[in-house]
């Protein structure tokens, strides 16, 4: 007959959700904590009673920030939370560069009488909420995660409401949806350098205003995805060579999530020949920073301790 | 790249953790080492005490200021003591805490009293 666990064995059950270093630094001292705290007034409760769901909800958001470079983390976690503080500026950024680009053009050309109807103010919002969440990551600010949580309710909510079928959806949904994931999970730190994010931001505004515009004087099909293929090129390329495991570790994440985007009309087929190679190119183009990105970010992090060490 | 002192694995310089305002429970969970180094469960209660009952730290919580606390210099690990079979580690204010504690009350003494002399404005 195995032995009924008790409250203990439950606590120490659910703080194995900590990772070291700080699990053993921790977990003997807080089921010592937890047990006076609840069966202070109530010895039964040692028997039968088990964690409430406040306290498996904060056990696991210890472990979140933990596993992400909170203080008292591991070197391994560190890089982590740092590569998704990366994920986190480089995803808004790409988003926002493209959607205050279509605003500003709006702007200046409002387009025929007839473009009206509700997508119109939700891109509006969707677009200033983009940049919101770029300047609030950016500036460390404490708004960074009610924005982001806002963007990403639109995006789900666009997502739920659309018609267009569920891969494509889900594979323009995730490349918006996980950068705001990041920024929802890291705690808002001021990045050293605001100013060369923000020349960075006009640099991606350049580009995806730029490049396309080059492409009708020497016709070639370049679409936003193949600029955004590119963007994340550069800035792989940049943190390559000078070794940058958490940006590497994020454009080969964002690689990732932006490859379905640039295979899916591939896949559904048609189109001009040129659209087809330029197309096929940037997937070819992505898919090689993305491995390369992704082998100097491996390398960095098995470079260091392991936290069990 | 970013500002977390977690990342380079340096404490902040004593003058930064004294000038930085202390949230409301770091600055509770000092006051609550001001007097005698305290283990997990003994922070909880005479918190709870301090506060009149106002803030009431989760266990997870706690352990997470407790190692920001340390990272920041302003609170070291005291001893350690066997209790049922389990590790008790207690806790103690360092000196770079006790300047951080008592930058924190002057700071909301002042803001007390900016917020008194607004209220004995009598409206035209």
């Amino acid at each position: 007959m195995s032995a009924v666990p008790t409250l203990e064995d439950r606590y120490r059950r659910l703080l194995r959700a900590l990772p070291e270093p700080a699990r053993s630094r921790w977990a003997d001292e807080m089921t010592d904590t937890y047990l006076t705290a609840t069966c202070a007034h109530d010895p039964e409760f040692a028997e039968f009673g088990s964690p409430d769901l406040a306290d498996r909800l904060d056990v696991w958001g210890l472990a979140l920030r933990l596993r992400l470079g909170g203080p008292g983390s591991s070197a391994r976690a560190s890089l982590t939370g740092a590569t998704v503080r990366w994920v986190a500026l480089l995803g808004t950024l790409a988003a926002a560069a493209p959607a205050a680009l279509a605003q500003l053009a709006r702007t200046l050309d409002p387009g025929p009488p007839w473009v009206t109807g509700w997508h119109v103010p939700f891109n509006t919002l969707a677009a200033v909420l983009a940049v919101a969440v770029f300047g609030c990551l950016v500036h460390g600010s404490v708004v960074a995660r009610a924005t982001a949580g806002a963007l990403l309710a639109l995006h789900l909510f666009a997502a739920i409401t659309t018609s267009a079928p569920i891969g494509s959806t889900v594979a323009f949904l995730l490349p918006a949806a996980v950068p705001l994931l990041a920024a929802l999970a890291v705690d808002p730190v001021r990045v050293d350098r605001p100013g060369w994010w923000w020349a960075g931001a006009l640099g991606a505004l350049l580009l995806v205003g730029g490049l396309p515009y080059l492409s009708l004087l020497a016709p070639v099909w370049l679409t936003s995805d193949a600029v955004a293929a590119v963007g994340l090129t550069v800035v792989g390329a940049v943190a390559v060579v000078r070794t940058a495991a958490p940006a590497a570790g994020a454009v080969a994440v964002l690689g990732l999530l932006t490859l379905p985007v640039l295979l899916l009309p591939l896949v559904v087929g048609g189109g001009p020949a040129g659209y087809v190679a330029v197309q096929a190119g940037a997937v070819a183009l992505l898919a090689a920073t993305t491995v390369v990105c992704a082998v100097t970010a491996v390398r960095a992090v098995r470079r260091l301790p392991s936290p069990r060490t | 790249m970013f500002h977390n002192h977690a990342l380079s694995g340096k404490a902040w310089p004593d003058s930064l953790s004294s000038m930085a305002s202390l949230t409301e429970p770091a600055a509770f969970v000092l006051a609550a080492l001001a007097d005698q180094p305290l283990h997990g469960w003994g922070i909880t209660a005479e918190v709870e005490l301090l506060s009149a009952g106002q803030v009431a730290l989760r266990v997870g919580t706690l352990y997470g200021l407790l190692d920001r606390l340390t990272a920041e210099g302003l609170v070291e690990p005291d001893r350690e003591e066997l209790h049922a079979g389990r590790t008790r580690r207690y806790h103690r204010l360092t000196d770079a805490g006790r300047r951080a504690l008592e930058a924190e009350a002057v700071r909301q003494e002042a803001n007390a009293r900016a917020l008194r002399a607004r209220l004995r404005v009598r409206p035209a």
